[in-house]
């Protein structure tokens, strides 16, 4: 709350004018489930898709449609779960996974061009918007928030030059600006989502979309894939331009990657794509994931557009092995009573246990305003392959879930749900303590141990001896220790810490706080938890009651 | 000696400026006298300082369309842009070319992505190709931006600048912080029936006046004159 206005700076950052940044979100849809693709095939006599081929056509025409068949569910595709767009109040965004997007048909068009489709007499823009209607029409297609026609014209036969078009602004056209360009008119009450290719082997202007060799035996074809892959992503990006795109250049999805193409391998066919930028690695890509994926709601309190949210992902005993930007500062806000989404890889092994997440809320405050308080309603974290399938699924919810505030900026949700169970035949053969000391210190000339019980009996490990350093009042140690024979999870047994003083002439007793305390093993399986526990004190250690005993498998 | 240098230098620039602020002589190009004055006089002091030079010795080809490269070669000499120090950023103009360090001056002012909205750009610079109104206001007003002689207006203001011109709309939305500023400082006219014309090319004799207006309103410095 607290919000004082702010002023959203839109203007450009002139330090990066031509810079590839990262994609920003102007609060408009993106494409959601199912996305269907449909191509309209326009030549008129004397036109065709291929000089190189007989028939004019080869297997331009069929190498999108296999393109469709074999998409989903593709590390390809993943790329755009990163984007979600506005469903009413709430984000939403499109989910990889089978059937995520298909075919709609096609349809060749022998009409004759309303233009010569030459240089002097381009085709227009109105031009392409008539012939998806008209096809829309003839083929009794559906026009919908989620399907994008696809209008492609060829080259002259007689000439061997492409097929020439101007946008709405008449300025930009295929012999000096663009390859292709998608857009959205209104039809019968909704939108249509198009897209205008040119016949990119053939445009005189430079459209050989970095692709040299064919990956399908004919280039043209090849070519016209890739250059479609760059308009169709961005589509299902930024369907009606006010999706994602980068606030300072213009750049949608795949200006950033303009014309670096992939081969890519979907369903065991092989297909030449233009890279697409992804904002979680600031980069071109032509895969992601595996990832994770973060719905939060916010409840009675918002998160300010200054405001900035991270969510630490850490193992189940507290390490932090990834940090997620949930909302970068100046983002818009986070209203009350509203649903959000933020996407990331999740680099690290598939098998990877996530034990718990810790959100943070930072402030970035004005000179007059004073920290940020926000209500997190509700939270669901899903960890997801690059195919889209589900790995794991946490969901929390309370009224509110947490209220991070100016002094109480961080809350732990525990994922128990996201912990892959262990195999239960898997050995460790190291243990690792992870101590963190309260308000009262270990003394440097007492010395502290840990007795574990294992089946060949207890192993006692020193964790302090005397005369080391002191442990310092609100201060963390680790100690790794060794265990041979290996053993499995469920042979830990209780585990005594037990605090012995060593007192100078003058001195009494040690006392020691303990906060907390955190026990993984490791092995050739990977780490696993054996204890997990905190409190305020954990434990106080004295000289008259020096040892605490904890139970294994607590708060893992 | 420290003292006599610093006068004598002081005096240098002095008379430089005198010889700088005289008019520019007008070159004998015997395809201008049908324009306005005002054109023949933008015209002689765009080619006195080598922002536009004229196609001969005789010829202006005032109504002659400006080409790209020509427009980037007036656009790195006024606006001294950096030389290019980079490899080629388009295949049709190569490091040999004789436009390539104004082209590659000025390729981070195209903006194509801002202009050109929802494409996915040529790779090609098209060096002969025309340049439209839409390309010259877009390139000029970035580069003013960038060199903090003009401050882009916020979406308040720029809708106010844009609501009067009748082909506003085609503009696209990123661009159209540019294209207010530019309207606002006068950085491009608009033509009768209040459109800007986007794809209309934009002639040499145009040019000049429009070079030679951002050059007197943006008190940029007057060049060396080309002997």
């Amino acid at each position: 709350m607290k919000q004082i206005a702010t002023i959203a700076l839109l203007a450009a950052s002139l330090n990066a004018l031509q810079a590839a940044n990262n994609l920003n979100n102007h609060g408009g849809p993106t494409m959601q489930n199912q996305v269907k693709a449909f191509f309209i095939y326009w030549m008129p006599s004397g036109v065709v898709l291929d000089t190189s081929v007989t028939d004019g056509v080869g297997n331009f025409e069929t190498l999108s449609k296999r393109f469709f068949d074999d998409l989903s569910a593709t590390s390809f595709y993943n790329i755009v779960t990163q984007y979600p767009g506005q469903c009413g109040s709430n984000q939403c965004v499109v989910q990889n996974g089978p059937a995520a997007a298909r075919f709609g048909g096609s349809w060749v068009d022998a009409q004759a061009y309303p233009h010569a489709g030459t240089r002097a007499d381009p085709l227009g823009d109105s031009d392409i918007q008539n012939e998806v209607r008209r096809a829309v029409n003839q083929n009794h297609w559906t026009v919908d928030a989620n399907s994008e026609f696809f209008v492609i014209t060829g080259v002259f036969k007689n000439t061997g030059k492409g097929v020439e078009e101007c946008d709405s602004s008449g300025s930009n056209c295929t012999f000096n600006a663009f390859c292709a360009y998608h857009g959205n008119f209104g039809f019968n009450g909704t939108q249509a989502l198009y897209a205008y290719l040119s016949d990119a082997s053939f445009n005189s202007a430079g459209c050989g979309e970095g692709i040299s060799t064919a990956t399908n035996t004919q280039l043209a074809s090849d070519r016209e894939v890739a250059l479609m892959t760059h308009e169709f992503i961005e589509t299902v990006t930024d369907p009606q331009g006010n999706g994602w795109w980068d606030s300072s250049t213009g750049s949608e999805i795949g200006d950033n990657c303009n014309q670096i193409a992939a081969v890519v391998t979907m369903n065991g066919n092989r297909y030449a794509v233009q890279q697409e930028w992804s904002n979680d690695t600031a980069s071109c890509v032509s895969t992601f994931g595996p990832s994770i994926q973060f719905t939060i709601g916010t409840g009675g309190d918002d998160l300010r557009g200054d405001s900035s949210a991270t969510a630490s992902l850490q193992r189940p005993a507290g390490a932090t092995f990834e940090t997620v930007n949930l909302k970068k500062q100046n983002d818009s806000g986070w209203g009350n009573n509203t649903g959000h989404i933020a996407v990331a890889g999740f680099n690290q092994p598939s098998q990877t246990a996530l034990g718990q997440i810790l959100v943070r809320l930072t402030s970035h405050n004005s000179g007059v305003e004073t920290n940020d308080n926000w209500n997190i309603q509700n939270l669901t974290a899903k960890v997801l392959t690059s195919s889209g399938t589900l790995l794991c699924q946490q969901t929390l919810a309370g009224n509110p879930l947490a209220r991070l505030t100016g002094s109480a900026p961080t809350a732990l949700f525990a994922t128990p749900n996201c912990q892959p169970p262990i195999p239960p035949a898997a050995t460790f053969s190291q243990i690792t303590f992870n101590i963190g000391t309260g308000g009262d210190d270990l003394r440097g000339d007492s010395s502290a141990t840990v007795s574990v019980a294992l089946p060949g009996g207890a192993k006692t490990f020193t964790l302090k001896a005397q005369g080391e350093s002191s442990w310092d009042n609100n201060s963390a140690h680790t100690k790794t220790f060794t265990i041979s024979p290996a053993v499995t999870l469920a042979a830990f047994g209780n585990i005594n810490i037990t605090l012995t003083s060593h007192n100078s002439f003058t001195e009494t007793d040690d006392n020691w706080n303990i906060q907390s305390v955190g026990i993984t093993a490791a092995g050739s399986s990977g780490s696993a938890c054996v204890l997990n526990q905190s409190g305020n004190p954990l434990s106080r250690l004295t000289g008259s009651a020096g040892t605490v005993t904890l139970h294994p498998r607590t708060g893992c | 000696m420290k003292d006599l240098l610093s006068r004598a230098l002081a005096a240098a620039a002095a008379f430089a400026l005198v010889l700088y602020a005289q008019p520019p002589q007008k070159p004998a190009f015997s395809d201008i006298a049908t324009h306005s004055a005002a054109s023949q006089s933008a015209i002689a002091n765009m080619v006195s300082q080598g922002i536009i030079p004229g196609r001969s010795a005789q010829q202006f080809a005032p109504d002659a369309p400006l080409t790209r490269a020509e427009f980037a070669v007036s656009m790195q000499k006024m606006f001294n842009l950096p030389a290019a120090s980079q490899a080629a950023s388009f295949p049709d103009v190569p490091a040999s070319s004789p436009y390539h360090s104004a082209v590659e001056a000025v390729a981070p002012h195209l903006a194509r992505s801002l202009l050109c909205f929802r494409c996915a750009l040529v790779k090609n610079f098209s060096p002969n190709e025309v340049i439209s109104r839409a390309e010259m206001t877009m390139i000029m007003t970035h580069i003013l931006v960038s060199q903090n002689k003009l401050k882009l207006p916020d979406q308040s203001e720029t809708a106010a600048a844009l609501a009067a011109v009748t082909d506003g709309e085609k503009i696209p939305v990123p661009a159209r912080p540019y294209f207010a500023a530019a309207i606002k400082n006068n950085v491009v006219d608009l033509k009768p029936g209040k459109t800007i014309a986007l794809p209309l090319a934009v002639s040499r004799a145009e040019t000049a006046e429009y070079l030679a207006n951002v050059q007197k309103k943006f008190s940029m410095p007057v060049l060396r004159p080309v002997r």
